[in-house]
């Protein structure tokens, strides 16, 4: 702290270069939070994604996709390794208003084994199986629609009417869930037996997808090879796929979103390396008649390393501070008050404490980095000459 | 004129006294470059997603789908309606007669281990496929064999599920050889091809996807549409295939965005050191300036000495910024495409480090432009 009037003195020795090297660095900590945070989000929802669960789909898909029958979960769940089959039956639609499109996900009793970690209860599995026309809704979809248990939500589909032609069906909502992160505009859980039971007869007892739980993650690949192999030749050839592999490839299918993210937030501190570096730099030449006399009054180079790299972290870290704290602010703003693919971008960032500590992290090697070249210069200073003029 | 005079005279002194400030000018010269090389490398994923959806469509095709149907994954167009179709008028016909046509289908097979689903299609070309798109071009092996269950491979596709001649694809009757290598047509050139009864056969589909035709003069398109889409026995609708494939790049906006909002951000970042620099210069002039302004030169030409300085920096750093862009990313593979830094990014990229120049030097060279000539040759 006795060094404090001396940084103080030196941040704002020249007002206007130390706000505009503040702002430059808060800009580039935004950059790097909004970037980091989108690399943290995509990387989460791959996290997410298991190696010993996997979707069964139609290896050749028909149009309009149909599915596979659900006469194939017996023998998917008596292959070795397999501990789960769930039949997953999609419909796209919207509730009231034609352009708010929703989704409900009508799921038979094999689900809570084929998908343990769906944000349900046994109690939930067991009331929602029990009531033909019940569904769950994820609090994002409860609150869009300010739905509580007990009310009625008509949800309508033209692309999978019902037998009797009305493509609306009603559901009692039995209660509100946690969202699930690849819905992100909410979703509804629903039972698939009410659901086929409405459908036309050449649409009953078909599921678009089978969730499939496995004993072994390392085995994924070999147990999935083996159901595709069991119904190879059948009428109905499946397509096994690991779900974390699946959202390995979908996040990566048109644009390495790692490598992009990265690459922009190590370009913004690049660029201000140089900047602060630069200021640093100009600031202890401007200086060196006043190092002179610290050193003449007894500061070593620690003490002179201990203020030019706190003169360079002042700007880092705060920087580093309201950087992440725009980044935030932006990601909160976005849903409200942007939209399309703006708000898409900045609603995704996350910002975990490893974000955090990563930009203090980074705040801080900045700074040495910057003080390397000025801090050099006062090792090799000549007291003397210095104070002399020379 | 005497303000034009002035400005090359000051210009030519400031840019002299560059030599001293190098490290300095070096920072706008940086952060230009790192501001033009994210904006230009992040839109050419955009620009070389266009450009191969470009490559795709000829405006001399027409596509023709069911009427409900948004791209060409659908089965509902059956033999005879597609002959309906390609009795249309304004379709080219070949020297036998034969209307330059085809039905195709295009069929969702399983990628390799570690592709998402759906990034791997079979398109199935009739007998006119070929002919209705001389861009394609057979680089190894051969054609497939009308009838056989056989399969090409474009270069794209090759290039990103690593398939190479010889390879085998499981279909539902059993596994179709690669005969061919292809390359050309744009977004084809991302998918497999095979002869399209075959196809149909192999995966019970009764109906076709798409008609393609060429047509006798893109002029015919509006006739052509009209004569389909007033056909009280066709539910289809009709689009040139340069229109259809721009359609289809109407996802690629997202990345567009993306590049403009991380190129907006860093530009604030370049803007603030700029500013800072420039500042720094026009204090490390204080005295030449104040000098100029004894021996009666004006203002104007001394702020637009501070501006011509920024512009020049920040122009170098954006060809700088290009050049690294270029050399780093121009052709860099991603899946179906490859990222493409045309000559409009980089006069994009240029226009944007000049933009940011001018408004950068906006405050500097006021400040010059405005400075008490007595304080300023007292020291001040």
């Amino acid at each position: 702290m006795k060094y404090f009037p001396l940084i103080w003195a030196a941040l704002w020795r020249n007002p206007a270069e130390t706000l505009l090297t503040w702002l430059a660095a808060t800009v580039a900590f935004t950059l790097f939070g909004l970037m980091v945070g989108l690399y943290v989000h995509t990387q989460r929802l791959i996290d997410l994604e298991r190696m010993d669960r996997a979707y069964v789909v139609q290896r050749f898909p028909t149009q309009p996709y149909t599915g596979l029958p659900v006469a194939l979960v017996e023998p998917i769940r008596r292959i070795e390794g397999v501990v789960g089959v769930g039949t997953a039956h999609w419909l796209d639609g919207y509730h009231a208003d034609p352009h708010g499109s929703t989704r409900v996900m009508a799921v038979d009793e094999g689900m809570p084994a084929g998908w343990p970690e769906a944000p349900l209860t046994p109690l939930q599995w067991k009331t929602l199986l029990a009531t033909a026309n019940g569904a769950y809704a994820t609090r994002m979809a409860a609150d869009r629609w300010n739905l509580r248990p007990g009310d009625t939500f008509q949800f309508t589909s033209p692309q999978d009417a019902q037998a009797n032609g009305n493509p609306t069906r009603a559901f009692q909502v039995l209660g509100v869930i946690g969202d699930i992160p690849y819905a992100p505009q909410g979703l509804f859980v629903a039972n698939y037996r009410y659901i086929n039971n409405s459908e036309a007869a050449d649409k009953q007892n078909l599921g678009n997808m089978f969730y499939v739980a496995f004993a072994d993650p390392k085995r994924a690949l070999e147990i999935c090879r083996r159901i595709d192999q069991r119904f190879a030749n059948s009428g109905d050839p499946t397509f096994c796929v690991p779900r974390r592999t699946d959202a390995q490839g979908l996040a990566n299918s048109n644009v390495n979103i790692a490598m992009l993210t990265l690459a922009v937030a190590g370009a913004g501190l690049f660029m201000i390396l140089f900047l602060i570096a630069n200021v640093i730099a100009r600031s202890v030449s401007e200086r060196i008649p006043e190092f002179a006399v610290l050193k003449t009054l007894g500061f070593r180079q620690p003490h002179m390393t201990l203020l030019v790299v706190t003169e360079a972290a002042a700007p880092c870290l705060l920087g580093a501070l309201l950087g992440l704290a725009l980044a935030y602010l932006l990601t909160r703003m976005a849903i409200r008050l942007l939209s399309g693919d703006i708000a898409r971008l900045l609603s995704s960032p996350e910002f975990p404490p490893g974000v955090i500590a990563g930009a203090f992290g980074f705040a801080i090697l900045l700074a040495f980095a910057c003080a390397v070249i000025p801090l050099q210069r006062l090792r090799t200073l000549s007291v003397v000459d210095a104070l002399a003029g020379r | 004129m005497a303000w034009l005079t002035q400005s090359l005279i000051v210009t030519r002194l400031s840019l002299a006294g560059l030599r001293p400030r190098l490290w300095s000018s070096l920072v706008i010269v940086i952060g230009m470059a790192c501001v033009t090389a994210v904006l230009v490398s992040m839109l050419s994923v955009t620009a070389g997603m266009r450009r191969v959806l470009q490559n795709s469509g000829d405006p001399g095709r027409a596509i023709v789908l069911p009427s409900r149907a948004v791209n060409e994954l659908g089965a509902d167009l059956t033999p005879a309606l597609v002959g309906t179709i390609l009795n249309a008028p304004g379709i080219a016909r070949s020297a036998d007669g034969r209307a330059i046509g085809d039905a195709e289908v295009v069929v969702n097979v399983p990628p390799a281990d570690g592709f998402a689903q759906g990034s791997l299609n079979i398109r199935g070309i009739g007998p006119a496929g070929f002919a209705l798109r001389p861009e394609l071009q057979i680089i190894a092996g051969r054609r497939f064999t009308t009838g056989r269950q056989e399969l090409m491979v474009g270069a794209a596709a090759a290039r990103t599920f690593h398939y190479r001649l010889g390879d085998k694809i499981i279909m539902p009757d059993g596994e179709w050889p690669i005969v061919g290598i292809f390359s050309g047509g744009g977004m084809v050139e991302s998918q497999l091809m095979a002869d399209a009864p075959t196809l149909m056969a192999s995966t019970r589909r009764s109906g076709f996807g798409s008609v393609i035709a060429r047509l006798t003069d893109p002029g015919q398109f509006e006739a052509f549409k009209a004569w389909l889409t007033t056909n009280p026995t066709l539910r289809v609708t009709a689009e040139r295939q340069s229109d259809y494939y721009a359609r289809q790049g109407a996802q690629s906006s997202f990345y567009d965005t993306m590049a403009y909002f991380v190129g907006a951000v860093m530009s604030f970042g370049a803007l603030f050191g700029a500013v800072n620099i420039l500042y720094s210069s026009v204090r490390a002039r204080t005295r030449e300036i104040a000098t100029l302004r004894t021996m009666g030169y004006q203002p104007l030409p001394l702020a637009i000495s501070v501006v011509f300085e920024s512009l020049l920096l920040s122009v170098l750093g954006a060809i700088g910024g290009i050049l690294l862009a270029w050399a780093l990313m121009d052709g860099h593979e991603s899946g179906w495409f490859k990222w493409s830094i045309s000559p409009t990014l980089m006069v994009l990229g240029i226009w944007w480090a000049v933009m940011l120049a001018l408004f950068g030097s906006l405050f500097p060279a006021v400040r010059a432009a405005r400075l008490p000539v007595a304080a300023a040759l007292r020291g001040g």
